[in-house]
């Protein structure tokens, strides 16, 4: 019986599950610094790329924060130790994320009220298929 | 004695997971085999790959395409790789990948209801879909697919009328409606060169790149002309009727050039 379903289970395996989902939310540090935190959570069975892999692959991690005048950023998007691997094809070691990973960006606060609108680009593959880079975009409010 | 018999309990598992896995190797053999013969009794089989030089799950698909390309003696085994886009950006570019590429499996996802694209993704006739590196379930699937019947009612012709230029002519006795006919200019191999890493320099090799794609509504008869781009590769035309509703290819003729 257990085996019959785990045949199904996989036979229906072209309705993906497992998207990324994101998470985004802002950090308040103090009267005017503070960090937009993006987390991701990656379904079993597949990663996401990380940040700094060679620009001349095709793999495409990326974000980009409308500029606003109520804050503005302070240093790069930081990101936790990625896993690598090298990929034959490519000739090149990738670097990526399994199950969760948290991003951070610190902005300075202007004292005024306003929104930060970011949007990630980011690319997931298993160890089979890639789907197409996919966006997201968030928007958090800033109270002065 | 004890210990022999425990030797044996030990082995017994692994044995029969390797025992498995060459008769599977070798059904599958069986299958390639089975389906590059010439049969005229079968009926066609039009397999499409969505792929991409820059993906790299994608190797895989490739070879089975290659493998079942080679010493083809089955006339109506059409294969077709289209080359998606979505891959390129600023710092890579797959040279053969076009827009339309990528709206024709977008189409596909529209008429399965799928949740996603992908690559690599294999559609036989239109109709079934499934990861083309599943060596298994390609081959099942295109055996299952020449032993459908179909009225073959598609004849095509093409000729060389300048330099580059390629006229190529359908007849058809078909009376289905709402039905496309497609036809396809096919570079039967090509190679690339990998841009950056360890890899630079050396040749990525492709096989069936759909280098054109025309489409227009199904008529008794009509003409196309195709420019070939600059080089002296072998070509092939591969026209095939694809229901507009569906997306169920219901015939195909190929010829080469």
């Amino acid at each position: 019986m257990t085996v019959l379903l785990l045949f199904w289970m996989h036979s229906r395996g072209q309705n993906f599950r497992g998207q990324v989902t994101w998470e985004c939310t802002l950090k308040r540090k103090s009267l005017d610094e503070a960090e937009i935190l993006m987390r991701a959570k990656i379904a079993p069975g597949w990663h996401m790329y990380a940040l700094g892999n060679n620009p001349k692959s095709p793999i495409i991690m990326d974000f980009k924060f409308q500029a606003d005048r109520s804050y503005q950023l302070l240093g790069n998007v930081s990101q936790p130790v990625p896993l690598n691997k090298f990929e034959k094809l490519l000739g090149l070691p990738v670097t990526y994320f399994e199950n969760e990973v948290e991003f951070g960006q610190k902005i300075k606060l202007k004292g005024q009220n306003g929104t930060i609108r970011g949007t990630i680009q980011f690319m997931q593959c298993s160890d089979e298929i890639c789907i197409p880079p996919q966006e997201f975009g968030f928007a958090l409010k800033i109270f002065k | 004695m004890k210990t022999i018999k425990d030797i044996l309990y030990f082995l017994s598992l692994p044995l029969i997971i390797l025992l498995i896995m060459a008769f599977k190797g070798l059904a599958d053999d069986k299958k390639l085999e089975n389906i590059k013969h010439t049969n005229p009794d079968k009926s066609f089989a039009v397999v499409e790959l969505f792929t991409s030089e820059g993906c790299w799950s994608c190797p895989p698909a490739d070879e089975l395409i290659a493998k079942l390309q080679k010493g083809n003696q089955n006339k109506k085994l059409f294969i077709l790789a289209f080359h998606v886009d979505y891959w390129d950006h600023q710092g890579w570019k797959d040279q053969f990948s076009k827009s339309i590429y990528t709206g024709r499996q977008k189409q596909y996802a529209t008429w399965m209801s799928l949740s996603t694209l992908y690559t690599p993704q294999l559609v036989i006739n239109g109709k079934t879909e499934m990861i083309g590196s599943e060596t298994a379930k390609v081959l099942s699937g295109i055996q299952s697919a020449m032993l459908e019947s179909h009225p073959e009612n598609l004849s095509i012709k093409a000729a060389r009328t300048s330099g580059k230029t390629i006229q190529v002519s359908y007849s058809t006795t078909s009376t289905a409606k709402s039905t496309s006919i497609l036809v396809a200019l096919v570079q039967k191999q090509a190679s690339s060169q990998v841009a950056a890493g360890e890899n630079a320099g050396k040749n990525l090799s492709h096989v069936q790149i759909v280098r054109e794609l025309q489409q227009r509504e199904l008529k008794a008869h009509d003409s196309f002309s195709f420019k070939l781009p600059e080089n002296n590769d072998a070509w092939e035309i591969i026209a095939f009727e694809q229901n507009q509703k569906s997306g169920e290819i219901i015939d195909a003729a190929g010829i080469d050039l």
